[in-house]
Protein backbone atom coordinates (compact mmCIF):
# COMPACT_ATOMS: atom_id res chain seq x y z
CA UNK A 1 0.00 0.00 0.00
CA UNK A 2 3.12 2.46 0.92
CA UNK A 3 4.76 1.55 -2.44
CA UNK A 4 1.23 2.49 -4.29
CA UNK A 5 0.62 5.66 -2.86
CA UNK A 6 4.55 6.41 -3.62
CA UNK A 7 3.26 5.81 -6.95
CA UNK A 8 2.00 8.89 -9.28
CA UNK A 9 -1.17 9.31 -11.00
CA UNK A 10 0.28 8.67 -14.43
CA UNK A 11 2.03 5.28 -13.67
CA UNK A 12 -1.58 4.46 -12.43
CA UNK A 13 -3.45 5.27 -15.41
CA UNK A 14 -0.79 3.78 -17.31
CA UNK A 15 -0.81 0.55 -15.32
CA UNK A 16 -4.34 0.08 -15.19
CA UNK A 17 -4.63 0.68 -19.10
CA UNK A 18 -1.96 -1.77 -19.61
CA UNK A 19 -3.96 -4.07 -17.17
CA UNK A 20 -6.92 -3.56 -18.84
CA UNK A 21 -5.63 -4.58 -22.27
CA UNK A 22 -3.90 -7.70 -21.26
CA UNK A 23 -7.25 -9.16 -19.74
CA UNK A 24 -9.02 -8.20 -22.56
CA UNK A 25 -6.63 -10.20 -24.96
CA UNK A 26 -6.07 -12.71 -23.04
CA UNK A 27 -10.30 -13.07 -22.57
CA UNK A 28 -10.26 -13.18 -26.05
CA UNK A 29 -8.03 -16.15 -26.76
CA UNK A 30 -9.41 -18.02 -23.54
CA UNK A 31 -12.74 -17.77 -24.53
CA UNK A 32 -12.23 -19.23 -27.75
CA UNK A 33 -11.34 -22.14 -25.89
CA UNK A 34 -14.46 -22.71 -23.86
CA UNK A 35 -16.52 -21.84 -26.71
CA UNK A 36 -15.05 -24.37 -28.47
CA UNK A 37 -15.39 -27.38 -24.97
CA UNK A 38 -18.98 -26.06 -24.44
CA UNK A 39 -20.33 -26.49 -27.93
CA UNK A 40 -19.20 -30.24 -28.32
CA UNK A 41 -22.56 -30.76 -26.76
CA UNK A 42 -23.01 -33.72 -29.49
CA UNK A 43 -19.81 -35.62 -28.17
CA UNK A 44 -20.69 -34.61 -24.77
CA UNK A 45 -23.91 -36.38 -25.32
CA UNK A 46 -22.18 -39.03 -26.46
CA UNK A 47 -19.58 -39.37 -23.87
CA UNK A 48 -22.45 -39.26 -20.87
CA UNK A 49 -24.23 -41.74 -22.70
CA UNK A 50 -21.82 -44.30 -22.96
CA UNK A 51 -21.04 -43.40 -19.09
CA UNK A 52 -24.64 -43.90 -18.15
CA UNK A 53 -24.99 -47.16 -20.33
CA UNK A 54 -21.65 -49.06 -18.37
CA UNK A 55 -23.25 -49.21 -14.76
CA UNK A 56 -23.51 -53.21 -13.76
CA UNK A 57 -26.27 -54.63 -11.72
CA UNK A 58 -24.18 -54.97 -8.60
CA UNK A 59 -24.73 -53.40 -5.48
CA UNK A 60 -22.26 -49.79 -5.22
CA UNK A 61 -21.74 -46.43 -3.99
CA UNK A 62 -20.57 -43.83 -5.88
CA UNK A 63 -17.81 -42.18 -4.04
CA UNK A 64 -16.80 -39.90 -6.49
CA UNK A 65 -16.87 -38.56 -10.09
CA UNK A 66 -14.52 -36.16 -11.88
CA UNK A 67 -15.99 -34.63 -15.56
CA UNK A 68 -14.31 -33.67 -18.62
CA UNK A 69 -12.32 -29.99 -18.72
CA UNK A 70 -10.51 -28.70 -21.35
CA UNK A 71 -7.61 -30.83 -20.98
CA UNK A 72 -8.82 -34.16 -20.49
CA UNK A 73 -12.45 -35.29 -22.35
CA UNK A 74 -13.47 -37.98 -19.88
CA UNK A 75 -15.02 -38.93 -16.98
CA UNK A 76 -13.79 -40.45 -13.85
CA UNK A 77 -15.92 -42.19 -11.41
CA UNK A 78 -14.89 -43.99 -8.31
CA UNK A 79 -17.55 -46.78 -6.58
CA UNK A 80 -17.14 -49.34 -3.98
CA UNK A 81 -18.55 -52.32 -4.47
CA UNK A 82 -20.40 -54.55 -2.18
CA UNK A 83 -19.15 -57.70 -4.01
CA UNK A 84 -16.25 -59.47 -4.68
CA UNK A 85 -13.39 -57.74 -7.27
CA UNK A 86 -13.89 -61.28 -9.86
CA UNK A 87 -17.60 -60.87 -9.92
CA UNK A 88 -17.44 -57.17 -10.94
CA UNK A 89 -14.69 -58.00 -13.41
CA UNK A 90 -16.71 -60.50 -14.46
CA UNK A 91 -20.10 -58.33 -14.91
CA UNK A 92 -18.22 -55.11 -16.64
CA UNK A 93 -16.72 -57.57 -19.52
CA UNK A 94 -20.06 -58.91 -19.67
CA UNK A 95 -21.81 -55.80 -20.20
CA UNK A 96 -18.53 -54.54 -22.65
CA UNK A 97 -18.69 -57.41 -24.88
CA UNK A 98 -22.27 -57.15 -24.98
CA UNK A 99 -22.31 -53.59 -26.12
CA UNK A 100 -19.42 -54.07 -28.63
CA UNK A 101 -16.63 -53.69 -26.72
CA UNK A 102 -13.15 -54.81 -27.72
CA UNK A 103 -10.50 -55.39 -25.36
CA UNK A 104 -6.99 -54.30 -25.33
CA UNK A 105 -4.31 -55.83 -23.28
CA UNK A 106 -3.09 -53.42 -20.42
CA UNK A 107 -0.97 -55.03 -17.66
CA UNK A 108 -2.31 -52.31 -15.33
CA UNK A 109 -5.93 -52.67 -15.46
CA UNK A 110 -8.99 -53.70 -17.97
CA UNK A 111 -8.97 -51.84 -21.35
CA UNK A 112 -11.66 -51.67 -23.68
CA UNK A 113 -12.25 -49.71 -27.11
CA UNK A 114 -15.22 -48.81 -28.99
CA UNK A 115 -15.42 -46.59 -32.05
CA UNK A 116 -13.22 -43.48 -30.42
CA UNK A 117 -14.26 -44.42 -26.86
CA UNK A 118 -12.00 -46.12 -24.51
CA UNK A 119 -13.17 -47.77 -21.49
CA UNK A 120 -10.52 -48.42 -18.52
CA UNK A 121 -10.97 -50.06 -15.16
CA UNK A 122 -8.86 -50.70 -12.54
CA UNK A 123 -8.57 -51.63 -8.76
CA UNK A 124 -7.72 -49.66 -5.60
CA UNK A 125 -8.13 -52.01 -2.92
CA UNK A 126 -12.25 -51.89 -2.37
CA UNK A 127 -12.48 -49.11 -4.96
CA UNK A 128 -12.96 -49.49 -8.48
CA UNK A 129 -12.15 -46.70 -10.77
CA UNK A 130 -13.57 -46.18 -14.25
CA UNK A 131 -12.63 -43.86 -16.75
CA UNK A 132 -14.34 -43.13 -19.97
CA UNK A 133 -12.46 -41.17 -22.50
CA UNK A 134 -13.16 -40.03 -26.17
CA UNK A 135 -9.74 -40.49 -27.69
CA UNK B 1 10.73 11.46 -15.25
CA UNK B 2 7.02 11.50 -16.77
CA UNK B 3 8.14 8.49 -19.56
CA UNK B 4 9.68 6.87 -16.93
CA UNK B 5 6.97 7.00 -14.90
CA UNK B 6 4.52 5.45 -17.13
CA UNK B 7 6.86 2.84 -18.71
CA UNK B 8 6.97 1.64 -15.04
CA UNK B 9 2.47 1.52 -15.01
CA UNK B 10 2.49 0.00 -18.49
CA UNK B 11 4.84 -2.97 -16.99
CA UNK B 12 3.49 -3.04 -14.02
CA UNK B 13 -0.18 -3.54 -15.24
CA UNK B 14 0.72 -6.05 -18.28
CA UNK B 15 2.22 -8.14 -15.11
CA UNK B 16 -0.53 -7.98 -13.22
CA UNK B 17 -2.52 -8.64 -16.12
CA UNK B 18 -0.48 -11.95 -17.42
CA UNK B 19 -0.89 -13.20 -13.90
CA UNK B 20 -4.04 -13.30 -13.59
CA UNK B 21 -4.89 -14.46 -16.69
CA UNK B 22 -3.29 -17.20 -16.14
CA UNK B 23 -5.00 -18.07 -12.47
CA UNK B 24 -7.85 -17.83 -14.89
CA UNK B 25 -6.66 -19.74 -17.30
CA UNK B 26 -5.02 -22.58 -15.64
CA UNK B 27 -8.38 -23.01 -13.64
CA UNK B 28 -10.17 -22.87 -17.20
CA UNK B 29 -8.26 -25.48 -18.36
CA UNK B 30 -7.14 -28.15 -15.54
CA UNK B 31 -9.35 -27.49 -13.49
CA UNK B 32 -8.60 -28.76 -9.68
CA UNK B 33 -5.27 -30.71 -10.65
CA UNK B 34 -1.71 -29.72 -10.92
CA UNK B 35 -1.38 -29.66 -14.74
CA UNK B 36 -2.91 -32.52 -15.18
CA UNK B 37 -1.41 -34.39 -12.16
CA UNK B 38 -4.48 -35.03 -9.64
CA UNK B 39 -4.08 -33.99 -6.36
CA UNK B 40 -6.86 -34.20 -4.51
CA UNK B 41 -8.68 -37.53 -2.73
CA UNK B 42 -12.10 -36.18 -4.48
CA UNK B 43 -13.03 -33.80 -6.99
CA UNK B 44 -16.63 -33.37 -6.91
CA UNK B 45 -18.74 -32.18 -3.48
CA UNK B 46 -21.35 -34.94 -1.52
CA UNK B 47 -24.15 -33.09 -3.74
CA UNK B 48 -23.14 -33.89 -6.79
CA UNK B 49 -22.11 -37.03 -5.93
CA UNK B 50 -25.67 -37.70 -4.85
CA UNK B 51 -27.07 -36.18 -8.12
CA UNK B 52 -25.22 -38.32 -10.69
CA UNK B 53 -25.32 -41.52 -8.33
CA UNK B 54 -29.16 -41.07 -8.82
CA UNK B 55 -29.15 -39.69 -12.18
CA UNK B 56 -27.18 -43.39 -12.73
CA UNK B 57 -28.93 -45.28 -10.85
CA UNK B 58 -32.39 -45.39 -12.65
CA UNK B 59 -31.91 -47.65 -15.57
CA UNK B 60 -33.76 -46.86 -18.74
CA UNK B 61 -35.73 -50.17 -20.78
CA UNK B 62 -32.98 -51.94 -23.22
CA UNK B 63 -34.56 -50.28 -26.13
CA UNK B 64 -34.28 -46.46 -25.38
CA UNK B 65 -32.37 -44.01 -27.79
CA UNK B 66 -30.21 -41.21 -26.17
CA UNK B 67 -31.18 -38.30 -27.82
CA UNK B 68 -29.73 -35.48 -25.26
CA UNK B 69 -27.33 -35.05 -21.88
CA UNK B 70 -27.12 -31.96 -20.53
CA UNK B 71 -25.92 -30.77 -17.35
CA UNK B 72 -25.21 -27.67 -14.90
CA UNK B 73 -22.40 -28.86 -12.26
CA UNK B 74 -21.10 -26.13 -10.94
CA UNK B 75 -20.69 -26.71 -7.29
CA UNK B 76 -21.69 -23.22 -5.63
CA UNK B 77 -24.54 -22.63 -7.89
CA UNK B 78 -27.82 -23.23 -6.93
CA UNK B 79 -29.33 -24.88 -10.30
CA UNK B 80 -27.11 -28.59 -10.09
CA UNK B 81 -29.14 -30.73 -12.58
CA UNK B 82 -28.36 -33.62 -14.92
CA UNK B 83 -31.23 -34.07 -17.92
CA UNK B 84 -31.11 -36.92 -20.58
CA UNK B 85 -33.39 -37.16 -22.93
CA UNK B 86 -34.28 -40.41 -24.96
CA UNK B 87 -36.84 -42.05 -27.06
CA UNK B 88 -38.49 -45.37 -25.87
CA UNK B 89 -39.17 -47.35 -28.51
CA UNK B 90 -42.01 -50.52 -28.54
CA UNK B 91 -44.00 -49.40 -25.01
CA UNK B 92 -47.11 -47.21 -24.55
CA UNK B 93 -46.62 -44.15 -22.40
CA UNK B 94 -48.67 -46.18 -19.62
CA UNK B 95 -46.21 -48.75 -19.36
CA UNK B 96 -43.13 -46.74 -19.70
CA UNK B 97 -44.42 -44.76 -16.41
CA UNK B 98 -44.88 -47.98 -14.74
CA UNK B 99 -41.49 -49.40 -15.44
CA UNK B 100 -39.97 -46.44 -13.97
CA UNK B 101 -42.21 -46.25 -11.08
CA UNK B 102 -41.24 -49.49 -10.31
CA UNK B 103 -37.63 -48.47 -10.84
CA UNK B 104 -37.58 -45.37 -8.62
CA UNK B 105 -39.31 -47.60 -5.81
CA UNK B 106 -36.62 -49.30 -5.54
CA UNK B 107 -34.46 -46.44 -4.07
CA UNK B 108 -36.67 -44.06 -3.20
CA UNK B 109 -40.63 -43.12 -2.44
CA UNK B 110 -42.26 -41.05 -5.40
CA UNK B 111 -45.24 -39.60 -6.48
CA UNK B 112 -47.14 -40.40 -10.09
CA UNK B 113 -49.86 -38.08 -11.80
CA UNK B 114 -50.93 -39.78 -14.95
CA UNK B 115 -53.15 -37.13 -16.30
CA UNK B 116 -49.62 -34.73 -16.32
CA UNK B 117 -47.44 -38.29 -17.35
CA UNK B 118 -44.92 -36.94 -14.83
CA UNK B 119 -42.78 -39.20 -11.71
CA UNK B 120 -41.23 -36.89 -8.84
CA UNK B 121 -39.28 -38.06 -5.86
CA UNK B 122 -36.63 -36.58 -3.65
CA UNK B 123 -33.91 -37.65 -1.79
CA UNK B 124 -32.63 -35.42 1.25
CA UNK B 125 -28.79 -35.56 2.35
CA UNK B 126 -27.28 -35.31 5.21
CA UNK B 127 -26.08 -31.66 4.88
CA UNK B 128 -30.15 -30.55 4.76
CA UNK B 129 -29.86 -30.21 0.93
CA UNK B 130 -32.39 -32.16 -1.14
CA UNK B 131 -31.88 -33.85 -4.27
CA UNK B 132 -34.91 -33.86 -6.93
CA UNK B 133 -35.87 -36.25 -9.37
CA UNK B 134 -38.45 -35.77 -12.24
CA UNK B 135 -39.79 -38.17 -14.89
CA UNK B 136 -41.88 -36.83 -17.75
CA UNK B 137 -43.47 -38.11 -20.56
CA UNK B 138 -42.82 -35.41 -23.51
CA UNK B 139 -44.02 -37.38 -25.84
CA UNK B 140 -46.46 -39.87 -26.94
CA UNK B 141 -45.59 -41.68 -30.18
CA UNK B 142 -42.90 -42.98 -30.11
CA UNK B 143 -42.47 -42.12 -26.23
CA UNK B 144 -40.06 -39.24 -25.47
CA UNK B 145 -39.10 -39.21 -21.76
CA UNK B 146 -37.19 -36.66 -19.89
CA UNK B 147 -35.05 -38.08 -16.62
CA UNK B 148 -34.30 -34.52 -14.33
CA UNK B 149 -32.71 -34.74 -11.21
CA UNK B 150 -31.59 -31.62 -9.59
CA UNK B 151 -30.54 -30.22 -6.29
Amino acid sequence: MKALTQLNKKTIYAMIFSFICVVFFAFAIINSSIVDHYTRKEEKTELYTEWYKLMINEPHKMIDIKQESISDFSIKTKYLFYSSKEQVVEEYIKLLKRNNWIRVNDSNGYLFKKNQFEFYMSFNGNICEIRIRKI
Amino acid sequence: MKRNDINLGITLGIFLGLFISMLWAYNLIWGKTFFGVEIFSQYATNQKIALYQIFQDIRDPENAEYKDISYFSKDLDAHLYIKRKLVINGMLTNNVLIYYAEEISKYHEFKIDYSNKIISFSKSLEDNHKIEGLVRVVQDNPVLVEITIRR
